[in-house]
């Protein structure tokens, strides 16, 4: 330790010297706990993976599918010189990138749908983080229609079909999150 | 219920309820947590900086620990096991917390700062005060005695810039004296 002249300096190390090594928080946190912990712990841990693992490997699958398009897409011209087959051939890849985009809106929102109708997640509507928490996801279901949009308009847009998938999974990560909050009420019951 | 009953002697060792604990006897969990939580929570506290964090990392660390109980293997301190899972947690919560909510909302929330400072005193009504990674810099360094190869390794972040944020945070604490 150094010594020093400066008074404030030798205030500061006292402070950090007396300062308890333990507090005791406000509420008690052990029901809390104990809530969690009567989960049985393979299903609790299934039930935090399954959505995060669904939601992974549906990315992947959207990637590969979008990577064997793209990569199809900017070979295509090069085998054939025709224009009437290139024409052709990208109607076709239009059509077949708007019945995707369309398969993964309702992968996404069967997963949403899912996630909000965990038990759960009733609750967090309760807890005083709700509001960040639903504007959040207002704020991502608004960004997320409006990517959605312009893909239909330009399905080709590879970044734009990035930010989409990035939208939904911060989507579902936020409900997710949105199920671990603190809740003030358990039940609609209690304050009926 | 189990948990809320104490059917262990009172007398019963940290190892022996470490045990028990470990093969699902939460009676003897609860006591580990009555024991240990307060210590896990100051150490949450200061690294988040709100009270409403801090009770939700204690939980999730005393989850986790839970969990993972079956596999400590007595090689360590069962509070420096703890401790570590504790750190590990919060910053990884807090990570969590501004990477994700800071797209949406300002993080900075003085409303809970102003009533922490009611709450607490000395030098933790001062660190609640600090910027967040001036504050966990100096939480782990002064602290909790981490060295800044430690601090910078657990944040990612340079030496020397743990150094830095080190002096800043003395700096500002040194300033609201």
């Amino acid at each position: 330790m150094s010594l020093s002249n400066d008074p404030r300096e030798a205030k500061l190390q006292q402070l950090i010297d007396n300062a308890p090594k333990a507090l005791t928080p406000e509420r008690d946190l052990w029901q809390g706990i104990e809530k969690r912990m009567d989960k049985p712990l393979a299903s609790q841990t299934a039930s935090r993976q399954t959505p995060r693992l669904q939601g992974a490997q549906w990315a992947i699958a959207a990637a590969v599918v979008l990577a064997v398009f793209f990569g199809f897409y900017t070979q295509a011209p090069i085998k054939t010189s025709l224009p009437e087959q290139i024409a052709s051939q990208s109607a076709d890849d239009e059509q077949a990138l708007h019945t995707l985009l369309n398969q993964i809106a309702q992968t996404h929102q069967a997963q949403v749908t899912s996630l909000e109708q965990t038990p759960t997640l009733v609750a967090w509507q309760t807890s005083r983080f709700s509001a960040p928490l639903e504007q959040g996801l207002a704020e991502l279901r608004r960004a997320g229609k409006q990517i959605y949009q312009a893909l239909q308009a330009n399905p080709t847009d590879k970044q734009l079909w990035q930010l989409w998938l990035w939208v939904q999974q911060r989507e579902l990560e936020l409900l997710q999150q949105g199920q671990k909050l603190p809740i003030q009420n358990s039940t609609q019951g209690n304050s009926i | 219920m189990t948990a809320g009953r104490l059917p262990l002697n009172n007398a019963m060792s940290e190892l022996d309820l470490i045990t028990l604990a470990s093969q699902g006897n939460r009676a003897a969990f609860k006591q580990l947590y009555l024991h240990h939580h307060p210590r896990v929570y100051a150490l949450s506290l200061r690294l988040s900086g709100q009270a409403s964090q801090a009770e939700e990392i204690t939980q999730e660390c005393f989850i986790l620990v839970w969990q993972k109980l079956p596999q400590f293997r007595g090689e360590s301190q069962f509070s420096t096991w703890l401790h570590s899972i504790c750190v590990n947690q919060a910053l990884s919560f807090i990570r969590k917390q501004k990477s994700f909510w800071a797209r949406f909302i300002p993080m900075e929330s003085d409303d809970e700062h102003s009533s922490a400072d009611e709450h607490y005193q000395g030098l933790d009504k001062l660190i609640l005060k600090l910027p967040e990674r001036a504050r966990i810099v100096f939480v782990l360094c002064a602290i909790e005695g981490y060295q800044h190869e430690e601090i910078a390794q657990l944040l990612g972040i340079a030496v020397g810039t743990s150094k830095t944020q080190y002096h800043r945070a003395k700096q500002l604490l040194q300033e609201m004296l």
